[in-house]
Parts: structure tokens; C-alpha cells; sequence
């Protein structure tokens, strides 16, 4: 198809800002797209697409389903573009198509894999038709950005394309109901064997049935509003799931993913069961998407959660793990905690995961920190905290409100390395530091110092 | 002591979970009722010293209206004979004469104060907020959808004065409700954990004097918060 001049002087500008922002330092995953749809609105209905485009959505998860599906195809050979290390906004989503796109605007990829930020949705599905789109869950997030999980719910429901494939999550009462329209498959996890049934969580999304408004009987809580419910009322309840893990064997790090009647043993990406979610979810796309059962358990044997989000480290006696807890986002941080709360051994916790802006301005609203289970921290065997950034003092005055001993506590102002000296590496067994998206090269360095003091530790005993 | 909390199961966003945990806290004797959005609010028929509500989505906004319309005169009279009501967020709209949507479209509200709440939904405001609730600095987030009109804005029985921020629109400097022992505002926090100072002079004034858990740790915690939002080169 031909296209016209200002098609061409757009994509053009766009991909000139990329090098001139590259020459600059810049890693350019949002600006070239900033300027190319300033000049040009439609530039994303415009763009050349891959013929399969397999999107990804939803408040958790959205990054590590996105890289574990990438993965897959690179794995494959097959010649495919992601937003990986870009924004996941419309003008993330133009970037990348524009870095991949020719000067005549040629795109030559069979698969494209676009994490799509929920809150873009009605400018990115006007311009874009995913063949397949993956939900992995709606929960309540930024509370700038997206106000509330039903707010979010009607934005994506009410730009679907009703051509796309949905991959719904079973579990999840609120995305679920996504596109009723639309053809879907959904995906989920059976209660596991030795699974806690846990409504402890502070915040529930949904505790009312969205028919009939009476209270939803509990049948099994794995987190939130995750698990299984009814009502008891109009009889309304969760879909049945179409891909489920049934069993996990902890000790061959594997486990069984059930579809159609069949059982399919995958190997595990980590320790945590929201990266189960990630890898279910995956399976279920790819395999709509044509790939066998066969071939996704041969690739998903290699594939690992990315290091940003967990990447751990023994030193001597000492674990060191450095754990995405994604500020803003209650939910995230929560999954963190519950993960920590299961550990045993004594631990210490560097809580990083608070917002940090250039400049020093950004005056966080920490209301989200009593959205955040907390109370999970509050055990015996956490045995010291210590906070960071300029909220400190408010993260300080959460953990006391959740009853952690103040003797446990100590609280820094900044995010420097050096705070690592405030860790009592005769006294614990591990050590989580908790970082945000925003501030990964920061928690980074702190890792850094940690481990070298943890290994200096283990020497000097 | 009686607290009820009304609808806490959908009356919870932007962190108003902490309000209920923190009432706890302060009343640990306390007995916490929690009202479902179908089951009728107890303070109409027994006494109960305090009436809490946090914000919650549009959908559910209506469905209160709907459940507390036919309660309204008993409701106002509560409040008239000197309940004390704290409502944060959008919960006080409920009580207002109308909600007027993107679409034109007129919510009836229960109408006991006089004040119109137009919304806009793809027009988020999260701002800083920094008020005078007498001598003192109160302060806290907006992170809402609507604004605020006072049918009269001159004789409007506001919380607080606004001294950064906007108060129940962008061009009122007056911010909440404090009508007898009736407190609405859209600050949040929570309001109550961010303001130590404040919350011991609100709860002296209805009566019910509380001393605050961890008390130094909250004062430092608001020192430098306020110090921090008073920069008017802060943002949220």
C-alpha cells in the first residue's frame, strides 16, 4: 500500500529523534514516538504491523509473560519485534514499530509481542487489532494513573477489538469478564497440594458479586481476589479454566500444566507462584497461537524470570535476593512480602521499593503503603528493616502500625550503598532489598555493597 | 465505643484500608462494625460513635445513592443531633444534591448538603495538598475524578482552608465539610496517620480524646512531609 508524504516525514522524524536521543545517551523507548504522533495522530494506524501480534495486558505480570513469550519465539527462530526494554504506552508501542520499520516503512517481522500499558488501551486498539491478547489480571494500581480496577475494566472493555483472541485469567473474578463477545480461553492454577486457603490480604477488588451485589462466598483465596468464589444468591462464579497447573514437584523444580484432559510437565521459572501465573498464561497464548504442546516445554526449559525482577546470590551462608516490588503498586509490593513471609531463617528486609524521581521532587502519596499487606512482615524471624528515601520515616510509621518491634527499624534518607553498613551479617541468613522500577541501577549498587560485605562477613568467620 | 464502617468491602480506594485499621488502633476496645452494601447502616437505629467511609469507584458511588436514598431523613437527622461522621474521597458526594457526569447525565444525590459533583472521567487530578484546619497544617493528596460546587459557596460550613492545592474545585480555596460533628474531605492520606496533630484535635473536639500509637515516629513522619509539600516546586 502506498503511503502518503506525511506518513513518511512522521516516521522519518521519529526514527532521526532515535538516533539523535542515541547519540545523546538516550535509550529512546518513549520520545521517538512522542514526536512522530505529535506530527502525525495516526502514525499507529499507519504503521506496517506484524502479521501476528500477541498483546499483553493487565496491572502484574505484564513484563514477565511479554519476555517469557519473546523468548519463546527467539528460541523458535522466528523473527519477531517487543517493546522489551521500551515503554509500554502508545508512544512506547510507535517507538518500537518505527526502530523496526524501514525508512520506506517496511516492517519485516512475522510476530510482534507489545506489552500494552491498560491505560493506552483506547488509542492503541483504535490502531491495532491483536490476534491474540493476554490479560494476566486487573487489581488496583497507581492511583495517579489508573484510579481504581474498574476504571481500568471499562477502559479496556470498552476498545476490544472484537476480532482478537482473549487469554483470560480463570482466578480473576474482575479481568475475566473482559470482552464477553470477544472469543477467549482462559487459564488458571488449581488449589496446590499443601496450598493455604488465605483471605488475609488488605485489599480485595472484588467482594461483591458484580450480578447481584451480595457478599461472594470464599471458596479458595490464593491472594486478593485471586482464587475461586461464588455467589450464593444468583449462583454467578469464576469461568472454568481451559490451561491449569495442577501439581507442582518442588524437588525437580517442575510442574504439570492440564489442557484439554492431558497433563504436560513444564519446568518451573522460579520459586514464586505469580511466575506460574506468567507461565501458564504464556503456554495458553502460544499454544492458540499454533504451537505445540511439545515445543513450548522444550523451550520453557531454559527460560528464567529476568534478573531485575528477582536475581539471587549466595554468599557463604547468606542469601542475597534482590526482589522487584514495584512502587505505587500495592499489589506488587504485596506479592513480595507474601513471598518473603514464606521464607525461613532469619531475614533482613531493605525496603528500596519507594518511588524516587530526578531531581528530588516528586513527593510521593504513600496512602498505597496501607494498601500493602505489611502484616506479613510482622514475624519473628524478620528480624531487622531498614528504609530508604525520602518517605522513609512514613514506611517507619507503616511497619510500626503493622506492630513490627521499633528495635527492629533503622531508616535512611537516601538510597546510597552505604547503607548496607546498617545489616547485622552475623545475625541473618538472608537478605531481601526490595527495589522499583524507577530506581534498579540505585538498588543495584546496594546489592553490590551488600554482597561484598555479606562475602567479607563469611571470611572473617 | 461503636465504629461502623460503611460498605468497607466497595468504600475502600486510595488507601483508606489504613483509616479502618488505624480507628482500630486507637479504639482497640472498640467494637468495629462493618456494614455490607446491602444490610442497613446500625447508626439508625442504635447509637454508634462514629461513622467512617472511604472512597470508592463510580459504579458503586450509585449504588449507595440507590441504597441510602430511602434513608435520608433519618441520616440527616443523625448528623443534625451531632453524630460524628467522617467521610473521605467521593463518599461525602454521595450526600450532596447531585453528581453531574461526563455525559450529562444528573445523579441524584441524598441532598442533605448543597453542593453539585461534576465529574471527568479522562481528566485525573492528583495534586498535593497543604490546609489550615485552624492553627494547623493539614496535610495530604487529591487523586479524584470530580470537582466540588457549592450551590453557595460563600456560606458553605467548610473543613479547612486551602493553602497549597485546590480546595472543593480549582477555584475554591475552601476544602471539606465540617458541619456540627459531620467531617468530609477529599485529602488523602490517610488524612488521620499523616496529620498527628490534627486527628488529637478533631477527636478532643467530638469528644472522644485518643492517644496516638508511636506518636514521635508519626510527628517526624509529618515534619518532613510538610516540609517537603510547602516547596511549591513539589509535585505529586
Amino acid at each position: 500500500m502506498l503511503k502518503g508524504l506525511h506518513f513518511h516525514l512522521s516516521l522519518w522524524y521519529g526514527k532521526l529523534m532515535k538516533k539523535i536521543l542515541h547519540m545523546t545517551g538516550h535509550r529512546a523507548t518513549f520520545s521517538p514516538g512522542y514526536y512522530a504522533l505529535k506530527l502525525n495522530p495516526d502514525i499507529l494506524l499507519q504503521l506496517e504491523k506484524p502479521k501476528h501480534l500477541f498483546g499483553v495486558t493487565g496491572t502484574n505480570g505484564k513484563t514477565t509473560s511479554s519476555h517469557f513469550i519473546a523468548d519463546v519465539l527467539k528460541d523458535k527462530g522466528m523473527e519477531h519485534i517487543h517493546n522489551s526494554y521500551g515503554s509500554n504506552t502508545l508512544e512506547g508501542i510507535v517507538s518500537t514499530l518505527m526502530d523496526h520499520s524501514s525508512w520506506t516503512g517496511k516492517l519485516p517481522y512475522e510476530y510482534g509481542v507489545f506489552e500494552i500499558d491498560e491505560r493506552s488501551s483506547p488509542h492503541v486498539y483504535r490502531a491495532m487489532t491483536p490476534e491474540f491478547l493476554l490479560v494476566t489480571n486487573l487489581f488496583r494500581d497507581s492511583y495517579k494513573r489508573n484510579a481504581h480496577a474498574e476504571f481500568i475494566f471499562d477502559l479496556i472493555d470498552g476498545h476490544l477489538p472484537k476480532e482478537t483472541t482473549l487469554i483470560l485469567n480463570a482466578d480473576d473474578l474482575i479481568s475475566s469478564r473482559l470482552g464477553r463477545d470477544n472469543r477467549h480461553v482462559t487459564f488458571g492454577i488449581d488449589p496446590l497440594e499443601g496450598e493455604e486457603h488465605l483471605p488475609q490480604n488488605n485489599v480485595v477488588d472484588i467482594e461483591n458479586c458484580p450480578v447481584c451485589d451480595h457478599l461472594l462466598r470464599k471458596d479458595f483465596v490464593r491472594y486478593h481476589h485471586i482464587g475461586r468464589f461464588a455467589c450464593e444468591n444468583c449462583g454467578y462464579a469464576n469461568l472454568p479454566r481451559d490451561y491449569a497447573i495442577t501439581r507442582i514437584d518442588s524437588a525437580n523444580h517442575t510442574c504439570t500444566l492440564s489442557h484439554r484432559g492431558v497433563d504436560w510437565t513444564f519446568t518451573l521459572p522460579s520459586k514464586n507462584i505469580v511466575d506460574l501465573y506468567n507461565l501458564v498464561s504464556s503456554v495458553a497464548l502460544l499454544h492458540e497461537a499454533g504451537f505445540s504442546m511439545e515445543e513450548l516445554q522444550d523451550s520453557f526449559s531454559m527460560i528464567k524470570v529476568i534478573e531485575s525482577r528477582y536475581k539471587e546470590e549466595r554468599c557463604g551462608k547468606i542469601d542475597v535476593a534482590l526482589l522487584m516490588a514495584k512502587a505505587i503498586n500495592p499489589i506488587a509490593s504485596s506479592r513480595s512480602f507474601d513471598y518473603i513471609k514464606r521464607q525461613t531463617g532469619r531475614i533482613a528486609v531493605i525496603l528500596g521499593n519507594t518511588e524516587i524521581k530526578a531531581g528530588g521532587l516528586n513527593e510521593e502519596n504513600i496512602a498505597w503503603l496501607y494498601d500493602i499487606d505489611f502484616h506479613f512482615l510482622n514475624q519473628e524471624n524478620i528480624v531487622q528493616f531498614i528504609t530508604l528515601g525520602k518517605r522513609h520515616k512514613d514506611v517507619d510509621v507503616r511497619l510500626l502500625l503493622a506492630g513490627v518491634d521499633p528495635k527492629k527499624i533503622t531508616s535512611f534518607g537516601t538510597f546510597s550503598p552505604d547503607i548496607a553498613y546498617a545489616i547485622d551479617y552475623e545475625n541473618v541468613d538472608k537478605i531481601f532489598i526490595l527495589n522499583d522500577t524507577d530506581n534498579i541501577p540505585e538498588m543495584m549498587q546496594v546489592r553490590e555493597k551488600v554482597v561484598e560485605l555479606a562475602k567479607e562477613a563469611q571470611r572473617e568467620n | 465505643m461503636k465504629i461502623e464502617i460503611l460498605y468497607p468491602e466497595i468504600a475502600n480506594l486510595f488507601g483508606e484500608i489504613g483509616h479502618q485499621m488505624f480507628l482500630q488502633l486507637l479504639f482497640p476496645k472498640a467494637q468495629i462494625i462493618r456494614t455490607q452494601l446491602l444490610a442497613r447502616p446500625t447508626f439508625l437505629d442504635e447509637q454508634v460513635d462514629l461513622i467512617f467511609m472511604g472512597p470508592t469507584s463510580e459504579n458503586s458511588q450509585e449504588k449507595i445513592i440507590q441504597v441510602l436514598r430511602p434513608l435520608k431523613e433519618k441520616i440527616e437527622e443523625r448528623i443534625h443531633a451531632g453524630d460524628r461522621f467522617f467521610f473521605t474521597g467521593n463518599a461525602m458526594e454521595v450526600l450532596g444534591t447531585s453528581i453531574l457526569t461526563d455525559e450529562g447525565r444528573s445523579i441524584q444525590g441524598l441532598g442533605i448538603f448543597e453542593m453539585e459533583s461534576r465529574r471527568q472521567m479522562m481528566h485525573r487530578l492528583t495534586e498535593l495538598y497543604v490546609g489550615m484546619y485552624d492553627d494547623l497544617q493539614v496535610v495530604g493528596t487529591k487523586t479524584q475524578f470530580t470537582q466540588n460546587y457549592p450551590l453557595d459557596p460563600e456560606t458553605f460550613p467548610y473543613l479547612m482552608k486551602t493553602v497549597r492545592g485546590f480546595g472543593m474545585n480549582k477555584q475554591l480555596e475552601g476544602e471539606g465539610i465540617h458541619f456540627h460533628h459531620f467531617v468530609g474531605t477529599y485529602v488523602l492520606g490517610p488524612l488521620l496517620i499523616l496529620n498527628p496533630l490534627f486527628t488529637e484535635r478533631l477527636f478532643e473536639e467530638w469528644g472522644i480524646p485518643v492517644t496516638l500509637p508511636h506518636r514521635n515516629t508519626l510527628l517526624e513522619a509529618y515534619d518532613i512531609r510538610l516540609k517537603g509539600y510547602l516547596n511549591p516546586k513539589s509535585y505529586a
